[in-house]
Formats: structure tokens, C-alpha cells, sequence
């Protein structure tokens, strides 16, 4: 059977020569239809006609655009089901899919670069990060680094050096036709897309610098025209963009980069102008060291235009004469050649891909910071659904759950629920390098790796760094500096509420770290649109690495033998123990809106209002009016206390429990009349939803993400505008007044059910985005 | 019609005309005026030749079919200050860079030298050498050391001495000792009362071009029918012999003084007020500042002034992409395009700015960024703060993410950048400065909603056709230079009061959310500004000279009259 090649290049000039040749030599080749934004590129429906893919997958390729979009999972199984070897452009957003889901072999395809846009490493290190180059020296064999002229690669990653094929590039007919008539006595220069790229532009100035006297003419596209110089050609219909080349004096080449070489020198050749060129370029190591056209210097190439302008015929021979040896590298059957012995190494990297082999992949979800309460959770209840998950999937995947190690932790036991899964737990360490331990580090994998003065962090624990790990998974954005981290990772982004409750962090405090942590995820998982938006627009994330996956509610273990205890009708009879509260669960950062809560609740009591306030959470132990202050306190604290303590009716109705065990929370929720929820610019409060699950309503917030859970989870709750304590007032003598009603429009727990983690349907879900975008396993697997 | 034009600039090492909101409007002018057959000259001093020349090249014309009347010329101090400028730019970094690397070169050479000595003699006699060598350099290294320090001496002495009375405040630590001296500069300072010496020397240099010119003017055999101005600084315009026209664009910091008192405006105001008290004709860019300003607050006769408006400055042109993209069709490619180009304005910001958008590991993705767009300088008039407030207002309380982008730097105005880093806004609300044209048209292409909530303007708001020329309608403040041309037009919706933030807010949250209906209605607007033919403002131009020398000519015939 033909092997078949996806060609992802759609270079107008590449494809009349590159795809003939492999054709020649036996491959069927597959060019996208969709074309990247570039002024060159070209596409050939004409060559669906010669492939042997199936018409319903041909059109989802044909539709799909490789160059901006990231590979969905069709695509994934398509390319593997047809494709043996991906020849592309060095394209991060293509080399990022080919890399973390193409199963045959990769062959970037080198034509060169200009100095100052770097090396293809630096492309993908700037543009992808360390961990991508990692995982391509993983890919070993598989991997060839394609390069269109000889030492090319020399410049590169040691990687790269080792795994080269040449594979020059070519143009589609090599024979020299002289159509040169140089009736327009200038030279023509060429310059194209000056207004739209810094290089051409600095090329156009230098060029304007030394030749202005000089009659010539610049050719080149310009997408955007340059109106006051009267020199350049722009856009020329086909019979006279045809003269161009022949009706000049001859062709300056002004180009002294090694790496790098463009068409005009070689169509200039073909038409039989003569050639003037800079030493020191390319065009030297092609056979133009000898030439009569080459010059040393700006005074010589501006002498010898001068003199092919003023007629001299002698000269302009003499070039064209000895010109014609550049094209040999070029030629077809030069070409073949090469091409067939690099093919046929990729033919030998091709066999000893073993086949169909299971693969077996280790991922680590990592809790970066102490955290307790809802991220812990959330953790939890992540790694159960992602276990979950694979095992629907029937994947091989082996999880580990890492932490850093914290004070927090150490009491009680916080994973054990994560141990009753059987998941190994892992311990790490921020540990901190600097740049040159950094450069140290990648100059031992044989990648320069110079940057900016920068602080930067690892994990370490104590063994190989979760090197052994093919993904990273991090549950919270906080990490104490710039992360170091050699595979692709995803991180969930629970909120920003800096951004929209700016005390929350002091005003000069930059989360460089966070953002930059985010910025460089493969990809970001969030729970609700409205953090989605922030991490585009404040965080500076690109929409396509953000994935909005279900919101995880789990019952654990002790929701659980609450439920087995006591019935529905018991509650009740419980709770005519106590006075009747309304639940208040909060903690001791701004954004939960204490004072107008306050405010609110004085208003609440001097109208009437029944109901006591059960103040729990994180410290909240603080806000007590019978608070001793132990040592030192956060301003904010001590002002919400002093609020309290000079209100007798808060004094009087208001119950500090501190923050209680889980058990005891739930009975205290359990036993609500309702839950209150007045904080504002987070994430939105998951305890509406355990709230709901005892049948206690919530009067909320009104705000984005308290509506959406509202919507998705049909919790029927009241809201309240934030910042109006008299409305929350109003709302809350409402909620007091008419409690029974609001009770029994809350869902009941079958319908909630269908939310939980436990549910397979949910599991399989955020499994399915975080095996995608984790890049854990390639092609769909169930529907 | 032969008209002169009057340009007084004041002299500046790096003067450029292609950024600035004026020199676009006289490229504009000249040109519009040559191609409708009228012959031009330009009366300027000799430093602003090469920034006209720049200028007009980037409008396609050149100072071939201009008569030029410059003083023959400069004042030795001028060449001299200009020598040392150009001196002070040149070397430096070059050298630093290449010595730097010499002695690299030369440290590597020695240490595969030093290898390859094998033979002890050989190394006794090097020793030999180089100390041989390094007794006969000491004197001369000394000699320069001794030099070199002297040199150090010698410009300190000069750094402590120069005698710059705006920051005496500063040389007060330096000087504490000597009471004497320190209670002498202070009254020089009340003397000069705030201005630079500097400043003062500039000036006396421009007024003695300006002298010069009005002296060549004066003797010219051709003379030009009428003189424009093209701005109400230069006094002594009025002095040319002839009809002479000042285009009076408005007096705004006279009516913020408070704002711009710590602006240091004071002898433009002043200047400007001479100017009008002692010209005859102007030109204004709307009704409201010829009839109200002009004439009802300085006292000028309305038949004396025409108000013509601006022209259309359109963006579109440096970023739409017209050629070489056809066969991309996922999307508009100038749009694509566009993204790019903001991609590069990092460099325009402050650096903790730029390492937000840069950072170590990944740069802001552009692609996705929405926000609204205000281009303009930080002046007390443009009301910058309040649509900070606004937008704060759109964030924080009706949970509208979005990003404001301004171009004026926030040094301008302290408290602008004291309250976005109150309020933790620096990374929402960013600021990109001396943005080139491209970028500005980016940033106008990607804008979901230019916002215009300036106070006081001269005319009506040029900001408004920038952003429409690339399909981005705009909301602004109901001010009167506004609301003459928006009058007829159905544009109630897009104004708002610019005192009242809310107001402001809730424009422009409707202004997003029905974007396109904006589009729709503010095109017939935008089509008759941009429509006003290069041929049609010209007339307007030629009109009101003609009108003024036919004007002058009668009130010359009255006064002869009256005379006799």
C-alpha cells in the first residue's frame, strides 16, 4: 500500500515541486484546503482526486484549518488512521498537535530562517516552552528535522543536529530561458510587504540608503501600498509582472544571511538577468563564490549596476554567463536524488515504529499551594471523576496525586479520601533556580536556554522532579514563581477576583507568576464563563486553551453517612431544638462583602427580622465581638469586629461558630432556614448546591456566576444586588416571611444528583477534555 | 491665488511634524490648496526645513513646487547646540559593545596561547616582554588616568553650576551649605517666574528667525495675496505686511486653569491672546468657537472670523491590506492583520506594563482581547479620569470585561496614574504611548468602542471619522462642538453627559451591545465628513480668503476714505 503524507506547507511555489516529487517517488500526498495568513500560499483541490482516503473524513480534512485551530479529537484519528509521515511548517500551533497526537513520523520542514527571528528551537521554546521541546527529543526517531540546504540544522538544538535529513528544496523547472532584454535601463530590487513587516521595511531603508541614485524599480507584493514612492511596482497585471524580471538591467540580491534564501535571485537566473549579489550569503554556498555579479562591498555591487546601466554589454554577458551554475542545487534531478535517500531513512524510522502498542501514561494532578476548603475539594473530586473517567475510557493511565508540602497538612488527615482510591500521594518542595542554574540545565539537554534575569521554581520531590510524569494537571493557579516545568500541564483558574475586588491583594502586588503560569498551560480549565473571560482578558490566555468543564459536587463520605443517620422528616424535629437560623458561611477576605452584609443585617433586625445569623467559616472565630485578640491581625478584621461590637442588634443576633468540622457544618446547614450567600467577584459559592442538597435555599448574590450556577444546577435561589444593603435587607425579611414556599421550589437530590462527580456521565466529560487537552492519549476512543 | 503660509515653530533638535495632530492638518492643507492650482509659500526658520520636507514626502509632495522663505541665516549658539545633540547621539553603545568583545576575543586567544607554551625558557622570556612592555606603558596609563579624573572634575563642576531654575527645589540639597547662593537663585527664580533658561534661549532664537523672515516677506518682489497661520502662537505674524489669516483652533487651557495651571501653559495662553488681539481675520474648526470664544469672549467682530472644520483623518489606509491575502478567507484580513500589529505595543508602555503583556514564558494573547479606545493626550480637558471611573464602574459593578486602552502617558496628569494604582486598574486599564500611525490604526481596527469623553474641544472630534474609517463607531460627550454636527443626525443615544460617570457607563455598555446599530447609524455622519471632497475643502478655504481680502480691501478703502 502507498504511504501517505499530510503536507501541511500550502506554499504556492513548494507545491508545485516538493508534492510532484514525493508523488514521483510514491507517496500519495494530502494538501489542506484551509491556507495559513501569508501572502504565498496556495492550495490544489485537483489532488483529492489522486488519494485514497475515504470521502467523508477527506471533507472534515478539507474543512478543518490546520494552521490556527488546534487538532480536535477527529482530526487526531483521522490523521492516524491515514497518514504515515506529517511533513509541516513550523507553525507552533501544528507543531504542538502533530507532537502530542501524531503516532507516525514528523518531519519539520527547515527552509532557512533570518537571523534576527532566531533559530526553529528558539521558535518553539518562545512560542511553545521548554516542555515542548522535551517532548519532541521523546518523540527520538520519530522526529527528523527536514533542512532545504546543507547546515541548516547546524545552528539548532543538539536534537535537531542529530536527527537531520536533507532534503533541498527545489524549483518546479530549472532550464534557463533568456527573455532578458533590459530595456529599462534600472535594476530591480526586491522588496515585498514593506508596510507590514519591520525586516522588509529596515531592508527597504538600507536599500533606499546606498542606491537612491541608482534608477531601479521595487518589485514585491505590498498589501499595503506605499503611495509617495513612485519606485515601487505593487501589484502588476500578469503580462506585465511576466516583463518584470526581463525588461530590468539586472537584480540586486541584497541578502548576506547564511540560512536563508528567497526565489527572486533564482528566478532572475532563469530568465537570464544578471545577477547582482552580496558576498556572504547564502548564494555563495551554492556555487556564487566564483561569480562575476558578487560583490564585496555596497561601492562595488553600486560600480557594477552603474556599469550594466551605462550598457555595458561586456559586463552583463560575463554574469550571465557563469550565472547559471546556481540553479544546479535546485534542479530536479539533483533533488531526486537527496529526497530519495532521506525517504528512505524515514522509510527505516517508519518500520521500526512498533505497532499498535498500548500506551501506558502516568499523570500528576498537583494541589501547588495549602490549600484546605473548596480547592482541596474540588481536588478531590477532580481526581475521582478524571479516574473515573479513564476507567469508562479503558485507558491505561496511572495518576498520582502531588502536593507542596504545607502547614496545613500536617494535622488530621486532609488526602485521605484521595488514599481510599488508591492513588499514590507524592510530597514535593518549591525549590528555587536562578537563570543560570536554568541555562546549566539546558545546556545538560543540549538547549540554549538564555533568557532575562528571572527567578524560577521547581518542584521538588526528592526524586525526579514528576519528570517520570507525561502530563501535569495543577488545581490552583498559585505558584510561588515563574514554574519550570518540563512536560505540557493544564491548571484549573478558580477566579480573579483581584481584578474586580482590587483590596484583595495590596495595590502593588503583581501576580506575574499566576498569569505568566497560566499564559504557558497547554491548557485552562475553568467551571463557569465568567473566569473563563477573565483568564482571556485579564489573565492575557488565548480562547482556544480554555475549556470550561462541569462543575464538580461530589457527596463524601461523611455527606454520606449524614444522609444514612437521619431522614428528611428527622431534620426537622431536630431543628426545633434550636432558634431558627439562617446560615451565613463566609471568611475573613473582602470580597465576601462583609460590610454590607452587615449593614443589611442591622436594617433586618431593626425591621423585624426573626431569624438569627450563624455566622461559620475560616476564622471567622475573628468577627465575634467576645474576640480576644491573639497576636497579629489583619486591619480588616479588626474593622468588621468593631462594626459588629457597636451594634447591639448584630451583638444580639449574631452566632460565631468559627470554623467547624465537616460533619458539624453540614448539620448546622442541614438545619438552616436558609443559606446566605453576599459575597461578590469569586468564582460563585459551591455551598448553594450542598445547601440545596439538605433542601435549604439560598438568597445570593446577584451576581455572573451565581446566576450561571442558578441556571445550570436549577437551584431557584433569591438574589439581591451586592452593593444594595437595603435591598438584601427587603430580600431577607422576604426569605423569613415566606421560607416554606422557597423550600419547596429547591430541586430534589434525584435531580441533583445527575451533578454529582459520582455520576459517569460527568466523570466521563471533564475526562474527556482533560485527556484532550492534556494531551494524554490520542484519537477518540468512545463516543 | 499665491498663498503664504506662516510657520513659527520654535527651534528643537529632533522637531517632527509627521506625529502630530497639527502638521497632519497642514500637509493636509498644503496639499489640498496646490492641487486646486494655488501657488504656496512657506515662510519657517531653518530647523524646521527637514521635518517639512519629511512631512510633505509622506503626503506626496515635495519642496520643489514650494517657495520657501527661511532666514539666510542661524545663530552660531543655534549650530552649536545642534552640533553638540548630534555628537551626543552618535558614539557610546558601539564602542562599549566592540571593546567589550575585543577583550573577550583577546582573554580566549590568550588562554589557547598560554596552553601551548611547552618550553620554560619561552615562558621566562614572555615575562620578560610583557613586564618590559608594562614599565614603559605606566606613565602613559598614568598620564591618563590623571587626565581622565581631571576631565571627571571638570564636568561635575559643570553639572552642579548648571543653573536650571525649575528644579531649584532639588539643587537646594546640593547647595544647603551656601545660604547666600541658594537665596540668590531663589529670586532669579521669581524673576524668570517658572521658565526655563533654556527655554527663554529658544525663544529668543525662534523671534529673531522670526524677524528675519518677516523682514524677507517684507522685501519679497511676488508678494503672496494672504498669509495663513495655521496656529495662534506667533504674535508676530500680525507684523507681515499684508492680509494675514490666524487659524484660531480654540484657547481650552483659559477655560480649565486650574488643570492646567501646573502645565505650564501660561505664555502659550498669553501668546495666544496677543495673537487674536492683535490679528484681524481667523479661521476656526466649528460655530462654537467663533461665535462663542472668538467673538463673545475676546471680543473679535464675527464677520472678521470663518469657522471651517477639520479634515477627515482616516486611519483605514495604513492597515487595510489590499493586495496578496485573497486567497485567506477565514476572516477580514486587515482585522487579522490588525491583531497582529498590537502584538508589537508592548514597547509603548511603562516596563511594569510591558512585563504583563511580555512576561518570561508567554506573551498576552491578542487574539481574544476586547476593549474600548480612547486616543488622545492626558490634558485637564480630555476628562480621562472620569472614563476611568466609568469603566471601573463597567467592571467592577455590571461585570463588563473589557480592557480600556488610552495613548496619552499618564505622566501628564499624576492623579490619573495615582488612581488606576489605587485601584489596581494598571492591568486593565493600559496606556500605550507615541504609537505610530499603523499601530494607531490597529488599535482603532480592534477597538469594540471608541469612547470620547473629553470636555472642551476646538472642533468636532476627529477621533470619531479615525474610528469609523475602520468600521468603529464611538460614543461621545454632549458638548456643543459635538452636538453642532451630530444635531442633524438621529445620534441622541450615542451621546452622554461627560460630568456624570454613569452616564458615561451606561453609553457605553449600549454602545457595545449594539455595536452594529451604531455602525448604521453613524455612517451617514462619517460619509458626509469623509465625502467633503479635497477639492470641496479647498474652496472653502479659497472662499474665506477671497472673503478676506475682498473684505480687507473695502475696510482699507473706508478707512483712506475716512481719512480724507
Amino acid at each position: 500500500m502507498k504511504r501517505r503524507i499530510l503536507w501541511l506547507l500550502n506554499h504556492k511555489t513548494l507545491m508545485k515541486f516538493e508534492v510532484k516529487l514525493l508523488r514521483d517517488l510514491g507517496y500519495e500526498v494530502y494538501i489542506p484546503k484551509v491556507v495559513p495568513f501569508d501572502v504565498s500560499v496556495g492550495v490544489d483541490w485537483e489532488s483529492d482526486n489522486l488519494l485514497t482516503i475515504e470521502k467523508r473524513d477527506l471533507d472534515v480534512l478539507n474543512q478543518f484549518d490546520f494552521y490556527e485551530t488546534r487538532m480536535t479529537e477527529e482530526i487526531v484519528r483521522i490523521i492516524n488512521q491515514y497518514f504515515d509521515i506529517a511533513m509541516f511548517i513550523h507553525l507552533p500551533v501544528i507543531i504542538e498537535s502533530l507532537v502530542d497526537f501524531f503516532q507516525g513520523v514528523l518531519v519539520l520542514r527547515a527552509y532557512g530562517r533570518y537571523k534576527i527571528t532566531g533559530t526553529y528551537t528558539d521558535v518553539i521554546l518562545h512560542e511553545l516552552g521548554i516542555s515542548y521541546l522535551c517532548k519532541i527529543q521523546k518523540l527520538g526517531k520519530r522526529f527528523v528535522f527536514g533542512e532545504s540546504y546543507k547546515g541548516i540544522s547546524e545552528m539548532e538544538c543538539d536534537f535537531f543536529r542529530d536527527h537531520t535529513q536533507y532534503m533541498p528544496i527545489g524549483l518546479p523547472d530549472c532550464t534557463v530561458y533568456d527573455r532578458w532584454t533590459g530595456k529599462k535601463k534600472k535594476v530591480l530590487f526586491i522588496c515585498p510587504r514593506i508596510s507590514i513587516s519591520p525586516m522588509y521595511k529596515s531592508i527597504y531603508e538600507d536599500f533606499k540608503k546606498n542606491f537612491s541614485k541608482i534608477p531601479h524599480s521595487i518589485g514585491g507584493v505590498q498589501p499595503i501600498p506605499l503611495e509617495n514612492d513612485p519606485t515601487i511596482l505593487g501589484y502588476l497585471p500578469q503580462e506585465e509582472y511576466e516583463e518584470m524580471y526581463p525588461s530590468h538591467t539586472c537584480l540586486f540580491y541584497e541578502s548576506t544571511e547564511e540560512n536563508q534564501l528567497t526565489y527572486p535571485p533564482l528566478e532572475a537566473v532563469r530568465c537570464g538577468l544578471p545577477l547582482i549579489f552580496m558576498a556572504g550569503g547564502m548564494l555563495d554556498q551554492l556555487g556564487g563564490k566564483e561569480l562575476i555579479g558578487r560583490c564585496k562591498n555596497i561601492k562595488e555591487a553600486r560600480q557594477k549596476m552603474q556599469r550594466l546601466i551605462k550598457g555595458d554589454r561586456v559586463l552583463a554577458e560575463k554574469i550571465r554567463e557563469s550565472q547559471g551554475v546556481l540553479l544546479h542545487k535546485f534542479s530536479y534531478e539533483f533533488c531526486q536524488n537527496k529526497w530519495e535517500k532521506a525517504m528512505s531513512a524515514v522509510e527505516k524510522i517508519l518500520q521500526e515504529i512498533p505497532q499498535a502498542e498500548e500506551q501506558k501514561k502516568k499523570l500528576a494532578v498537583i494541589l501547588p499551594e495549602g490549600f484546605l476548603g473548596g480547592v482541596l475539594d474540588f481536588t478531590v473530586r477532580l481526581i475521582k471523576a478524571i479516574k473515573r473517567g479513564a476507567e469508562l475510557y479503558q485507558d491505561s493511565l496511572e495518576i498520582i496525586f502531588g502536593y507542596a508540602k504545607h502547614e496545613n497538612f500536617k494535622e488530621g488527615d486532609p488526602f485521605r479520601e484521595i488514599k481510599k482510591l488508591g492513588i499514590s500521594i507524592r510530597e514535593f518542595v518549591w525549590d528555587y533556580i536562578n537563570s543560570s542554574d536554568r541555562r546549566e540545565i539546558g545546556k545538560l539537554m543540549g538547549i540554549d536556554l538564555s533568557v532575562e534575569e528571572n527567578v524560577w521554581c521547581v518542584m521538588n520531590d526528592h526524586m525526579s522532579y514528576f519528570n517520570d510524569c507525561d502530563a501535569l494537571l495543577f488545581t490552583s493557579d498559585r505558584v510561588p514563581a515563574l514554574p519550570f516545568i518540563m512536560q505540557p500541564y493544564g491548571v484549573i483558574a478558580h477566579d480573579y477576583i483581584q481584578r474586580l475586588i482590587p483590596d484583595i491583594f495590596s495595590k502593588d502586588t503583581f501576580e506575574y507568576s499566576f498569569i505568566q503560569f497560566v499564559r504557558g498551560a497547554r491548557a485552562v480549565f475553568t467551571t463557569t464563563p465568567v473566569t473563563r473571560d477573565h483568564a482571556i482578558q485579564y489573565a492575557g490566555v488565548s480562547q482556544d486553551r480554555i475549556h470550561i468543564i462541569p462543575v464538580l459536587y461530589g457527596c463524601d463520605t461523611e455527606m454520606e453517612q449524614l444522609l444514612s443517620e437521619q431522614t428528611r422528616q428527622n431534620e426537622t424535629i431536630e431543628k426545633q431544638k434550636e432558634k431558627p437560623y439562617f446560615l451565613w458561611s463566609t471568611n475573613i477576605t473582602q470580597h465576601k462583602n462583609h460590610k454590607v452584609a452587615l449593614r443589611a443585617l442591622s436594617e433586618y433586625y431593626s425591621k423585624g427580622g426573626k431569624l438569627k445569623c450563624m455566622v461559620t467559616g475560616f476564622s471567622t472565630e475573628k468577627f465575634s465581638p467576645k474576640y480576644k485578640g491573639q497576636g497579629e491581625e489583619h486591619a480588616y478584621t479588626i474593622e468588621i469586629r468593631n462594626i459588629i461590637r457597636q451594634d447591639n442588634n448584630l451583638k444580639k443576633n449574631m452566632i460565631f461558630r468559627g470554623n467547624l468540622p465537616k460533619r458539624q457544618y453540614y448539620e448546622v446547614l442541614k438545619n438552616a432556614e436558609f443559606f446566605l450567600h453576599p459575597g461578590k467577584g469569586d468564582n460563585g459559592n459551591g455551598t448553594a448546591f450542598d445547601a440545596a442538597w439538605y433542601g435549604v435555599f439560598t438568597v445570593s448574590s446577584d451576581y455572573a456566576p451565581m446566576r450561571y450556577y442558578n441556571t445550570y444546577f436549577g437551584l431557584q435561589m433569591r438574589f439581591f444586588n451586592p452593593n444594595d444593603s437595603y435591598e438584601l435587607a427587603d430580600t431577607l425579611l422576604d426569605a423569613e416571611q415566606n421560607r416554606e414556599d422557597y423550600k419547596r421550589k429547591v430541586p430534589s437530590r434525584y435531580e441533583l444528583r445527575k451533578f454529582m462527580v459520582e455520576d459517569d456521565e460527568i466523570s466521563k466529560k471533564i475526562y474527556a477534555c482533560v485527556r484532550h487537552e492534556c494531551a494524554l492519549f490520542s484519537g477518540e476512543k468512545i463516543k | 491665488m499665491k498663498i503664504g503660509i506662516y510657520l513659527g515653530y520654535r527651534p528643537s533638535t529632533h522637531l517632527s511634524l509627521i506625529n502630530e495632530g497639527l502638521g497632519r492638518y497642514l500637509a493636509k492643507l498644503v496639499k489640498v490648496l496646490e492641487e486646486s492650482g494655488n501657488k504656496i509659500v512657506i515662510a519657517c526658520p531653518r530647523w524646521l526645513v527637514g521635518a517639512l520636507e519629511e512631512l510633505l514626502e509622506e503626503y506626496n509632495l515635495s519642496l520643489e513646487h514650494i517657495n520657501l522663505v527661511v532666514p539666510r541665516k542661524e545663530p552660531i549658539i543655534w549650530r552649536f547646540i545642534v552640533r553638540r545633540e548630534k555628537k551626543k547621539k552618535k558614539y557610546r553603545i558601539g564602542l562599549k559593545i566592540k571593546l567589550f568583545y575585543a577583550s573577550y576575543d583577546f582573554i580566549e586567544k590568550m588562554l589557547t596561547f598560554s596552553v601551548k607554551i611547552k618550553s620554560m625558557a619561552v615562558t621566562i622570556l614572555m615575562l620578560l616582554l610583557f613586564s618590559g612592555i608594562g614599565i614603559l606603558l605606566l606613565p602613559f596609563v598614568l598620564i591618563f588616568l590623571v587626565l581622565k579624573g581631571a576631565y571627571k572634575l571638570v564636568k561635575l563642576f559643570f553639572r552642579v553650576f548648571r543653573i536650571d531654575l525649575s528644579s531649584v527645589e532639588t539643587m537646594k540639597i546640593s547647595i544647603k551649605s551656601n545660604l547666600f547662593l541658594f537665596r540668590y537663585l531663589e529670586k532669579i527664580k521669581q524673576i524668570a517666574n517658572g521658565r526655563k533658561l533654556s527655554q527663554e534661549l529658544a525663544e529668543r532664537i525662534r523671534m529673531d528667525a522670526c524677524r528675519q523672515m518677516i523682514d524677507r516677506i517684507k522685501h519679497m518682489k511676488d508678494k503672496p495675496d494672504i498669509w495663513f497661520c495655521p496656529m495662534a502662537f506667533w504674535s508676530e505674524f500680525n507684523e507681515i505686511d499684508g492680509v494675514t489669516v490666524t487659524c484660531f483652533p480654540d484657547l481650552t487651557p483659559a477655560f480649565f486653569p486650574i488643570g492646567f495651571g501646573q502645565m505650564n501653559m501660561t505664555s502659550a495662553v498669553q501668546s495666544i491672546r496677543k495673537t487674536v488681539k492683535e490679528g484681524s481675520y481667523f479661521i476656526t474648526y466649528c460655530d462654537y468657537q467663533k461665535d462663542q470664544v472668538l467673538s463673545n469672549v475676546l471680543g473679535k467682530e464675527k464677520r472678521n472670523i470663518r469657522a471651517i472644520p477639520l479634515f477627515v483623518n482616516e486611519t483605514y489606509p495604513d492597515i487595510k491590506l489590499v493586495q496578496g491575502y485573497e486567497m485567506y478567507t477565514k476572516e477580514d484580513p486587515t482585522k487579522k492583520f490588525a491583531r497582529q500589529v498590537l502584538s508589537t505595543l508592548f514597547v509603548n508602555t511603562a516596563p511594569d506594563i510591558a512585563l504583563y503583556l511580555q512576561g518570561a514564558i508567554r506573551p498576552m494573547s491578542y487574539k481574544d482581547i476586547k476593549y474600548i479606545f480612547y486616543s488622545s493626550q492626558c490634558r485637564p480637558n480630555k476628562n480621562v479620569l472620569t472614563l476611568i471611573k466609568a469603566y471601573e464602574y463597567l467592571l467592577r459593578e455590571k461585570e463588563v470585561s473589557l480592557k480600556l486602552i488610552l495613548t496619552g502617558s499618564f505622566d501628564h496628569i499624576p492623579e490619573i496614574r495615582t488612581y488606576v494604582y489605587e485601584n489596581r486598574l494598571q492591568y486593565d486599564v493600559l496606556s500605550f504611548y507615541h504609537v505610530n500611525n499603523q499601530q494607531l490604526a490597529a488599535l482603532y481596527a480592534c477597538a469594540e468602542l471608541v469612547v470620547n469623553p473629553t470636555l472642551y474641544e476646538g472642533g468636532f472630534l476627529m477621533i470619531f471619522s479615525e474610528g469609523m474609517s475602520v468600521g468603529t463607531p464611538s460614543v461621545m460627550s454632549r458638548i456643543p462642538q459635538v452636538v453642532e454636527i451630530t444635531d442633524q443626525y438621529d445620534l441622541e443615544e450615542c451621546l452622554f453627559d461627560p460630568y456624570n460617570y454613569k452616564d458615561m457607563a451606561e453609553k457605553i455598555l449600549y454602545g457595545i451591545e449594539n455595536r452594529e446599530l451604531l455602525i448604521e447609524k453613524q455612517q451617514p455622519l462619517y460619509n458626509k465628513l469623509s465625502n467633503r471632497t479635497k477639492e470641496g475643502a479647498a474652496k472653502e478655504y479659497m472662499d474665506a480668503f477671497q472673503y478676506f481680502i475682498q473684505l480687507d480691501r473695502e475696510e482699507k478703502r473706508q478707512r483712506n476714505g475716512n481719512e480724507r
